[in-house]
């Protein structure tokens, strides 16, 4: 467990180091606080006939909504190339390689790193979306039914993170890596638009899955058959993911 | 003496060691070992296969037959554990350049329990670069990126430590100093060392024993003394050895 901690450490440590995620952060910000005056200059332009309360009342939501699509799969996607293609192009991933902790405790470090890292995003994006209702709106109504969906839309993205890991083991070049897992996310995610009877078996499927939690009924039955599908797809491309870094050479 | 116990007494052994790369090249049934305080040299000419050993030795490659152990240790069976107890270097010094020099070694030290910022510090004297251990490394020159490499082989005060070309890119005064370091190291602290070198000299000034590779094969493995007796030079004795297997070859 000591080395899986170190091991977490040292990826935390490199992704706080590069400053493009912190970048990326502020540029969420911006873009909660843009949409928010826009929404501020359509109540306002319809001299009252949209209310502002109305306007940011369903704010965490539709910005979830956005970020949990495309925003963070792109977070997601740069940190995985970073940490997987782009060590093992720049030879640093032999720095761990050479150290005591297994490859096993190494790529789910790896994982969680990331995992923490869309975490804080999607954190930031619910204070931030909280706030701006509050003051806005002048309530909080829905607060823990957001904080819900918030929490539950984390399960897909650990899916989609051992997805990125999983391609990041067939190429050791970073920008081909990211162009793979943008063209293979993107084409899941349009194949599930157009054949709506397909987007029930791919997990890009999923990425808004509280909406199915957060209905007025719980279909007990769907929820469990899609948890499935999805724990299905978590472990095949983690156990996949895993024995190509494994049995990777440097 | 059992075979168990013979293993303990080598810091590694390395038994028919075959790995083949997908090309065709690579080693084929390596065996030798080493003693601790042992300062072996694996001379041979580029793309021989000395990079390959080193590789496998760090389980930074699988080997298609033969068996590891270092301190007793297999390497595939348990890479965590034989990797204790082993530091190394291969090709070029493997260091984070988006991080300071110390920053390096402090990530590489969170996996052990007795490196702490006052061994930081000694190694970062001991490879002179404490002066510049807040720069980021990637403004660093090649010489310097290569103390850094040696930092993190010494970092842990590990009782095998593992060169590959350890001079590379040091001036004359760095490459003395090294040389110096592993002699202290073994003689002092009964630090085992395996240093890859394609430059003979470089292996006669600093090891005790010397490892021929060629295209692959392990010709020969004698003492440093053994190697000089009929030859004047480590250079003269690896003509030799390398004319005799072409000879053989030939007959």
């Amino acid at each position: 467990m000591k080395t899986f901690t170190a091991s977490l450490q040292n990826e935390l440590k490199k992704i706080t180091t590069r400053k493009k995620f912190f970048v990326f952060l502020i540029i969420e910000i911006v873009i909660c606080l843009l949409s928010s005056l826009i929404n501020l200059a359509i109540s306002k332009a319809s001299s009252g006939t949209i209310p502002t309360s109305l306007v940011f009342s369903n704010m965490p939501m539709s910005m979830l909504s956005f970020f949990i699509q495309i925003y963070i799969p792109l977070i997601i996607f740069m940190a995985t190339c970073d940490l997987f293609a782009g060590e093992v192009h720049d030879g640093t991933i032999r720095a761990t390689f050479m150290r005591p902790v297994s490859r096993l405790k190494q790529y789910f470090s790896k994982i969680l790193a990331i995992l923490i890292l869309a975490a804080v995003y999607l954190i930031t994006l619910f204070a931030l979306t909280t706030i701006i209702k509050a003051i806005t709106a002048h309530s909080v109504i829905g607060l823990g039914q957001n904080f819900l969906a918030y929490s539950l839309d984390l399960f897909p993205l650990i899916v989609l993170i051992l997805f990125a890991a999983m391609l990041n083991q067939f190429t050791n070049s970073p920008s081909l890596s990211i162009v793979i897992c943008v063209i293979a996310y993107l084409a899941l995610w349009i194949i599930g638009i157009l054949i709506p009877i397909m987007s029930g078996l791919f997990f890009t499927g999923y990425l808004q899955w509280h909406n199915l939690w957060l209905g007025i009924t719980l279909p007990f039955m769907a929820m469990i058959t899609k948890m499935g599908i999805l724990i299905g797809y978590g472990m095949i491309f983690g156990c996949i993911g895993y024995y190509l870094f494994e049995r990777r050479e440097v | 003496m059992g075979k168990e116990d013979e293993a303990m007494e080598n810091v590694l052994e390395v038994e028919r060691l075959t790995k083949v790369y997908k090309n065709g090249r690579g080693v084929k049934n390596i065996t030798f070992s080493i003693e601790q305080g042992d300062v072996v040299g694996l001379l041979g000419p580029n793309g021989s296969g000395k990079t390959t050993i080193m590789k496998t030795i760090m389980g930074l490659c699988h080997a298609n037959e033969g068996c590891i152990t270092v301190f007793g240790n297999d390497v595939e069976q348990d890479v965590e554990k034989t990797l204790e107890n082993v530091g190394g270097l291969i090709e070029r010094p493997a260091i984070y350049e988006y991080l300071s020099a110390r920053d390096n070694l402090r990530m590489m030290a969170r996996f052990y329990p007795n490196v702490d910022e006052a061994r930081i510090d000694h190694v970062l004297d001991v490879v002179r670069m404490r002066k510049y251990q807040k720069d980021k490394t990637g403004k660093f020159s090649l010489g310097m990126k290569q103390r850094m490499g040696l930092a993190m082989a010494i970092l842990s005060d590990p009782g095998l430590i593992i060169l590959d070309e350890p001079t590379n890119g040091l001036d004359i005064e760095g490459t003395v100093e090294i040389r110096e370091m592993i002699r202290k190291m073994a003689e002092e602290k009964g630090t085992s060392f395996l240093i890859a070198s394609h430059l003979a000299f470089e292996i006669e000034k600093t090891c005790n024993k010397v490892a021929v590779v060629h295209e692959g094969d392990l010709l020969a493995f004698e003492t440093m003394e053994e190697a000089l007796r009929l030859n004047p030079s480590l250079e003269d004795y690896f003509l030799s050895i390398v004319k005799e297997k072409r000879g053989s070859a030939l007959i």
